[in-house]
């Protein structure tokens, strides 16, 4: 139900503004990995290899940051709160999805600029280029957010998440990829249509996915 | 029991007729064929390798079947099946990608193109690798098979990818089964198409073995309990 | 029709089996108390007749409907008080009355959240967030938590554990309300003397097996623990 997708988003938001202890840790990560490219990645080949490490850079702060919405419940031992109220899982995961998005155009509006100033970069259609990344992102939250709960009784989870979440969203990540050079170089939406048609079938059908199985993703 | 005896008799059977097969096919990519007119002898790798790849590629199928049966039915024998059809085709597909980063060096000049077929490839060993990691990481028995099998349906996206990757991006890869039929001459489907088959065969038969060993380490664990 | 029917229900994780042939039937209005040591499965029991796991064999009925089609309806209509707290200790009491209210589908959500908190004590305190709280009077924001719904049945897992004369005393309190206004309860503890201060009736879990269960009064309910877990041992 639409209602109970907007109570969970609405309440993970008012805890993280509250605490922002998702958010600033996000933020610093993203401003230390941009520093860290900025050094060593030698100027003259910078405007060729930008897209790769913006992308790296959300890739990174997303693979922490997005797995914090379960974790933070799990900690809490609120999931269980959240298991036995009338809210259905796909809700429950819904509600997460949304919370990690807006995350998303938060870090995107902050880390875009300093990436940009930091490495003096020219972006042929920043609309584009901010259009491309989003839709990355959004991919990228659909499978982390359901996959974060398959290690919730793992091991060194922290570990592991990116090892069984990197290869499964690696299409997001080459396409998104490509997609954003083409937006750095220039070009137009029509350029990107491939990239638009892969990024949104991927979406699509990691949502029917995550869908399906989050009923049993989140039993015990 | 009948039942269980019949199947063993079956699996026997495919096993040695798998392997038979496997020998003769070999025989006919490595000394029946002659050399092929641009790649040489080099080419006779393909007999081996491309088999492996596409009966990994079914293999996998298996695991995502089990792992959705496991899910259905939560019964411990479709959670040993899809570990062991996942097991076996882990095998497949790391032969196949050796094989054919040799086979590269030799076509392609290089052992390795980051070609969109072999990236889709690698990106599916790795997503394999990572089930068994996340399986040695859970100790609880449900829990594991439970994560282990879900995360088999998120990863299974990769499995037609990799086969698709030629057909969506430009790749080095020829396509070989067009719609209309095969790319490949008469004598060469001859000895291809029942290599699939024999690979096919010794696939299923390490499956039915290494499951049943696993069933019968279980059942063993409950007497223990 | 009752309140909770479970009939031949078994709980295996892996070769572990929590609960083995378990059946009870609980009356609506009536009290019941779980009693058994750590690890007996009481938790387990709780977690299925909320609807926070599944069974892997038996039938767990709550007001008619199985488990196995375990509806939102029915959720509706159970209340969890358990020894993690379940509230977010970074919003205010106000907040995560409201959250759950609203999960919930509670109407009037507001002043039924104004009522609990009132009656609870917490309304000058409404603002603060959890967080700030005294160990008391989080235990009395979790029982406003899970009575926000009014609830016809009230599942209460190890609530005692850590609580002070004060609190324990607001809980005997609210269990005997409850009963007063007709709820069903259900009460797990690993403590005698906790039986026959909260509930009217007692069943006695160990080692996933239900061995009895009697009303409280009559012969001294040690003795008949310890005939029970003898004779278990025995056969």
């Amino acid at each position: 139900m639409l209602r109970h997708i907007k109570e969970i988003a609405i309440k993970d938001l008012r805890l993280e503004f509250r605490t922002k202890s998702t958010l600033n840790f996000m933020l610093l990560f993203a401003l230390i990995t941009s520093m860290m490219f900025s050094i060593s990645v030698p100027f003259q080949s910078i405007q060729g290899t930008a897209p790769g490490l913006l992308w790296l850079v959300f890739l990174f702060v997303g693979l922490m940051g997005f797995s914090r919405a379960f974790l933070r419940e799990v900690e809490l031992g609120t999931l269980d709160g959240l298991k036995s109220a009338p809210v259905s899982p796909s809700d429950i995961l819904l509600g997460k999805v949304i919370y990690n998005l807006v995350l998303v155009l938060i870090m995107e509006a902050i880390i875009v600029p300093v990436f940009i100033g930091l490495f003096d970069l020219e972006i042929g259609n920043l609309p584009l280029a901010f259009l491309v990344i989003t839709t990355g992102n959004a991919g990228f939250v659909v499978v982390s957010s359901s996959l974060s709960t398959l290690v919730l009784r793992a091991r060194s989870r922290e570990l592991l998440a990116p090892l069984i979440m990197f290869p499964v969203i690696y299409p997001v990540i080459s396409t998104t990829i490509s997609g954003l050079r083409m937006a750095m170089g220039g070009g137009v939406l029509m350029d990107v249509k491939n990239e638009f048609i892969l990024l949104v079938s991927f979406i699509i059908i990691m949502l029917i996915v995550s869908l399906l199985t989050f009923e049993y993703a989140l039993e015990d | 029991m009948e039942i269980e005896k019949k199947t063993q008799g079956i699996i026997m059977l495919i096993s040695v007729a798998g392997f038979l097969l496997a020998i003769l096919c070999g025989y006919g990519a490595l000394i029946y064929l002659g050399p092929e007119k641009t790649l040489g002898d080099s080419y006779r790798i393909f007999f081996f390798h491309t088999p492996s790849a596409i009966v990994s590629l079914l293999g996998f199928t298996g695991t995502l079947i089990f792992s959705v049966r496991y899910l259905i039915r939560r019964d411990v024998e479709s959670d040993i099946y899809a570990v062991s059809t996942a097991k076996v085709s882990l095998v497949f597909v790391t032969i196949a990608l050796i094989m054919g980063s040799i086979w590269a060096k030799f076509a392609w000049g290089e052992y390795w193109n980051w070609d969109p077929r072999e990236t889709a490839v690698l990106i599916l060993w790795f997503v394999y690798a990572g089930y068994f990691a996340l399986r040695s990481a859970i100790d609880e028995f449900d829990a594991r098979a439970r994560s282990s099998a879900i995360f088999a349906v998120f990863g299974y996206v990769t499995v037609p990818l990799a086969y698709l990757s030629t057909r969506i991006w430009a790749s080095l890869h020829p396509v070989i089964i067009h719609t209309t039929g095969m790319n490949l001459e008469p004598r060469m489907v001859m000895v291809f198409v029942p290599m699939i088959f024999a690979v096919l065969m010794i696939y299923i038969s390490f499956v039915w073995i290494d499951g049943r060993l696993k069933k019968i380490e279980y059942q063993l664990m409950e007497v223990v309990e | 029709m009752k309140a909770i029917e479970i009939s031949n229900l078994v709980k295996r994780y892996g070769n572990f089996t929590a609960l083995r042939d378990v059946s009870l039937e609980v009356n609506i209005g009536d009290s019941w108390a779980i009693l058994g040591p750590n690890g007996a499965g009481k938790t387990t029991l709780i977690r299925i007749i909320s609807g926070q796991a599944k069974p892997t064999g038996g039938e767990v009925k709550v007001f008619g409907v199985s488990s196995n089609e375990f509806t939102e309806e029915i959720k509706r209509r159970i209340g969890i008080l358990s020894h993690n707290h379940l509230l977010y200790e970074d919003l205010t009491a106000w907040e995560n009355l409201i959250f759950y209210g609203r999960l919930y589908g509670v109407e009037g959500i507001e002043d039924v959240a104004e009522d609990m908190l009132r009656k609870m004590g917490l309304i000058g305190r409404a603002d603060d967030p959890v967080r700030t709280f005294s160990r008391g009077m989080k235990q009395k924001l979790a029982i406003a938590r899970a009575l926000i719904h009014s609830p016809d049945l009230v599942i209460l897992d190890e609530p005692t554990s850590g609580l002070d004369v004060r609190s324990r005393k607001d809980l005997a309190d609210m269990v005997s309300s409850l009963k007063r206004d007709g709820k069903t309860v259900l009460f797990t503890t690993h403590n005698l003397e906790e039986v026959s201060e909260f509930c009217s009736y007692v069943a006695i879990l160990h080692r996933g097996r239900l061995l009895g269960t009697r009303r409280v009064g009559g012969e001294p309910l040690e003795d008949y623990y310890l005939r029970l877990v003898e004779d278990a041992s025995t056969h």
